[in-house]
């Protein structure tokens, strides 16, 4: 009997096409976000509020991710952003092979950022690198205080947690600064955001201001 | 539950790997498993056996050896194994660390008859 060294991640095919889209994204500019988090955890919400601003001074376009229906990209195509979707049948999750196809399709040239809404689910997407350039997570404050802990993976897999429908903490028993602590425990660098209604007004501008601070960190790290 | 995806991946990198040797029967694939890898072991045995595989496969075991988890302290420097969440450094308690080890799925060689 022989024994033949292969010494390969099992994730090298997807690290590999990752890698290639993260060249694609650079040669053209696109500055690229992939936002995961459970069903219902108010992703497409969390969007839908933060694009009318930032498409004031950005061209993006919206990848959504989900088992069936294009529910998703209508609702983003409603505030004038551009959407694709990626209906995965029964698929847990994006892969990087999945986002060059449909990338190909957003004009490119005419693209600032890219946002990825990946398909929801805390545990499988964390595993698939897109080539993004940043990653946020987004939990919900009626999940439980104790959620960052439960799924620890997914708190040091991002460079951010977004807690969101901030204003049902009081009738949900949640204290979100508990939970923004328990996230920090799990992951001390990570930041922490916060999104909700504040009476009848969604709040997101912390996430705003992140992700431009982000952007404009980028461009200037290409600079250099 | 990513482990079917898993597999295809498994098999296609194996097959990749023994193109140029001359294999009439794969008899095992040795995994390595990282206890921070996101995957139930046992789901992933059961992904492996269901999976249909191709003539040089059919019947190989699938050996699979956890890691642990190994973190090296930002602070400190001192690197050190962990059981659980949250990461604390054993020697100064800064919880700022890097994975070593114990996060991804390897594949580290096979078995065969020639």
């Amino acid at each position: 009997m022989e024994n033949l060294k292969i010494e390969a991640d099992i994730f090298s095919l997807n690290n590999q096409a990752a890698q290639k889209n993260r060249d694609t994204f650079q040669q053209h500019g696109v500055f690229v976000i992939n936002i995961m988090g459970s069903p219902g955890a108010g992703k497409t919400t969390l969007l839908e509020h933060i694009l009318p601003q930032l498409k004031q001074s950005h061209r993006i376009a919206v990848i959504e991710g989900d088992l069936a229906t294009e529910n998703d990209a209508c609702r983003i195509r409603q505030t004038g952003v551009p959407a694709v979707q990626i209906n995965t049948g029964g698929g847990c999750h994006l892969d990087a092979t999945m986002i060059a196809a449909q990338f190909s399709k957003l004009h490119p040239d005419k693209l600032d950022l890219l946002i990825i809404e990946n398909v929801g689910n805390l545990v499988c997407p964390i595993s698939f690198d897109l080539g993004e350039d940043l990653r946020m997570v987004i939990l919900s404050i009626p999940e439980g205080e104790d959620k960052p802990l439960k799924y620890p993976s997914a708190i040091l897999g991002t460079d951010a947690v977004v807690l969101t429908k901030t204003d049902l903490a009081p009738f949900v028993d949640v204290n979100p600064k508990t939970m923004a602590n328990h996230s920090m425990t799990i992951h001390p660098k990570v930041t922490v955001l916060y999104a909700g209604k504040e009476g009848n007004v969604y709040n997101a501008a912390g996430v705003i201001a992140y992700i431009r601070d982000k952007m404009e960190a980028k461009k200037q790290s290409n600079k250099v | 539950m990513h482990e079917t995806a898993l597999m295809e991946n498994l098999i296609r990198i194996a097959e990749k790997a023994i193109k140029n040797h001359p294999v009439k029967q794969v008899t095992a694939i040795r995994l390595s498993v990282g206890k921070l890898a996101n995957v139930m072991i046992d789901a992933l045995e059961f992904a492996y056996d269901a999976y249909p595989k191709s003539d040089p496969f059919k019947g190989a075991k699938l050996i699979i050896c956890e890691t642990p988890i190994l973190a090296k302290c930002e602070t400190c420097g001192k690197e050190y194994p962990v059981k659980q969440f949250p990461f604390v450094c054993p020697v100064c308690q800064s919880r700022y660390y890097t994975i070593l080890q114990g996060d991804d799925i390897y594949i580290e060689s096979l078995d065969y008859e020639t």
